[in-house]
């Protein structure tokens, strides 16, 4: 057994070494927490139930819930009588279990009714039927998964959650204007796919899978993405970047590569959620300083997973 | 829209309207055929466009026993119901939702066949009356197991 309980030989050395440049003293919490099974938490569904009635139907059931202040339908899950996705309230689709920072950037996206929203990476569906749901299943979002399988349980997600105002497609997201157009969204999310870091508080996979190659091989995969995803959007229209992990090749560094491409970056607004500002500098390298605006969501400053998110805007010439 | 395409929406609306005294579909939506005798319910916005391979939800399926709903369908259309729903109490909810069948004796109120149900403020899908039993068409993939419930 290694420290906090982590399972021998985890976290690996260079990771250890390179997390511990980027967080400084933060470090030892970070790992701390990261060690640690997080609290469960769900996002209920105001489209099919008053918010009300559900939530006081759960209490008297024998739930014990608690408010996330990020996101008002969003509640962390103290205890309860059975698990989770084994209810008739989550079978009837009433709810979503979801991670609570993971609710955090469709609230900084802010997709508004009516209009038409890319959600690039979109499986499993939770940011994608909580897209639907601030837009009052008015308009439309375009949820992508490139994977068959995955689409399939993307699909299954807005089935249960009713998401009506959801078109599933199964593309290669590094080509989606091809199938859909250039400069036709209003709003675009790339939960990219990352190293997960964040999640390695409920599985150890990530941590066990990491290397520096990875997290450049990914990198890559993440620029090609999120260059597609700003070619999706209108002029003067709004994107989130967002990760679960922390390291900057994932995260600044692709960000600094949108702004030679039309992109501004804008202040991330998630009352209540602590957060810290995107890093301007990494071993050397100086980045825009822009790139502040970006917000890095640590596992101890919420008790949540880790999470990167940005907001860009791409700009009107 | 096709006149084929056109012509099952329309019986579909008019199986509705015959069973359930459904007058149609939410405002801001469309009902649109999805294959196999299948509808499903979709933003105008999201019906209009043509790249997806899934599109809104699946809602209801045209049956020998008539209009099947599915339980988005009793969510999203049960409200606008007139007949044929069934009112039951909701400490029946967790012995429906795990896919048993009910004894609920003979209703007059009700038309032997699919019936919608509703626990309470809950819509949850349809089953089949055939006094005195109602008989349970929760699909296997959205029933709870036995350590479910309360």
């Amino acid at each position: 057994m290694g420290v906090y309980g982590f399972p021998a030989g985890l976290p690996k050395r260079p990771f250890e070494e390179r997390y511990r440049r980027l967080l400084g003293p933060d470090y030892e919490a970070f790992l701390r927490y990261t060690a640690r099974m997080p609290v469960p938490s769900i996002r209920v569904n105001p489209m099919k139930l008053d918010p009300d009635i559900l939530l006081s139907r759960l209490r008297r059931g024998g739930w014990i819930l608690e408010g996330l202040p990020w996101y008002r339908h969003g509640f962390r899950v103290i205890s309860g009588p059975a698990k989770l996705g084994n209810t008739p309230e989550h079978q009837l689709g009433l709810y979503y279990v979801q991670e609570a920072a993971s609710m955090a950037p469709p609230v900084a996206l802010d997709p508004r009714p009516g209009e038409r929203v890319l959600d690039l990476a979109a499986a499993p569906g939770s940011k994608t039927t909580q897209m639907a749901e601030m837009m009052g299943w008015r308009g439309v979002v375009v949820a992508n998964d490139p994977s068959p399988s995955r689409a399939n349980s993307l699909a299954a997600n807005v089935q249960r959650m009713g998401s009506i105002n959801v078109v599933v497609t199964s593309y290669d997201g590094r080509t989606i204007t091809r199938h859909l157009g250039e400069g036709v969204f209003d709003a675009v999310l790339l939960d990219a796919p990352c190293s997960a870091v964040g999640a390695a508080r409920r599985d150890w996979t990530p941590l066990r899978r990491w290397s520096l190659r990875s997290v450049r091989r990914i990198s890559r995969l993440q620029v090609s993405l999120a260059l597609e995803a700003l070619r999706s959007l209108r002029p003067g229209g709004r994107m989130v970047y967002s990760t679960c992990t922390l390291d900057p090749e994932e995260n600044e560094f692709v960000i600094h590569r949108l702004l030679s491409e039309g992109a501004e970056v804008e202040e991330v607004s998630l009352p209540g959620m602590v957060t810290r500002p995107g890093l301007t500098r990494w071993e050397g390298r100086e980045l825009d300083p822009s790139l502040a605006r970006t917000v890095r969501i640590y596992p101890q400053d919420n008790d949540t997973e880790a999470f990167f998110i940005a907001l860009l805007r791409r700009s009107r010439s | 829209m096709s006149s084929e395409v056109g012509d099952g929406v329309d019986r579909i609306l008019a199986a509705l309207r015959e069973r359930f005294g459904l007058i149609g579909v939410p405002d801001g939506a469309v009902l649109i055929p999805s294959g196999s005798r299948k509808y499903r319910v979709a933003s105008e916005e999201a019906a209009a466009l043509t790249a997806g391979r899934v599109i809104g939800v699946y809602v209801v399926k045209d049956t020998p026993m008539g209009p099947l709903l599915s339980i988005e369908g009793t969510q999203i259309l049960g409200p606008l119901a007139r007949k044929n729903v069934l009112s039951l109490p909701e400490d029946l909810l967790d012995d429906w939702m795990r896919g048993g069948d009910l004894e609920i004796g003979e209703r007059g109120d009700l038309e032997p066949g699919l019936v919608i149900v509703r626990f309470g403020d809950l819509f949850a899908g349809c089953g089949l009356y055939s006094p005195p039993k109602l008989r349970n068409m929760v699909p296997l993939s959205r029933r709870i197991s036995s350590g479910g419930g309360r």
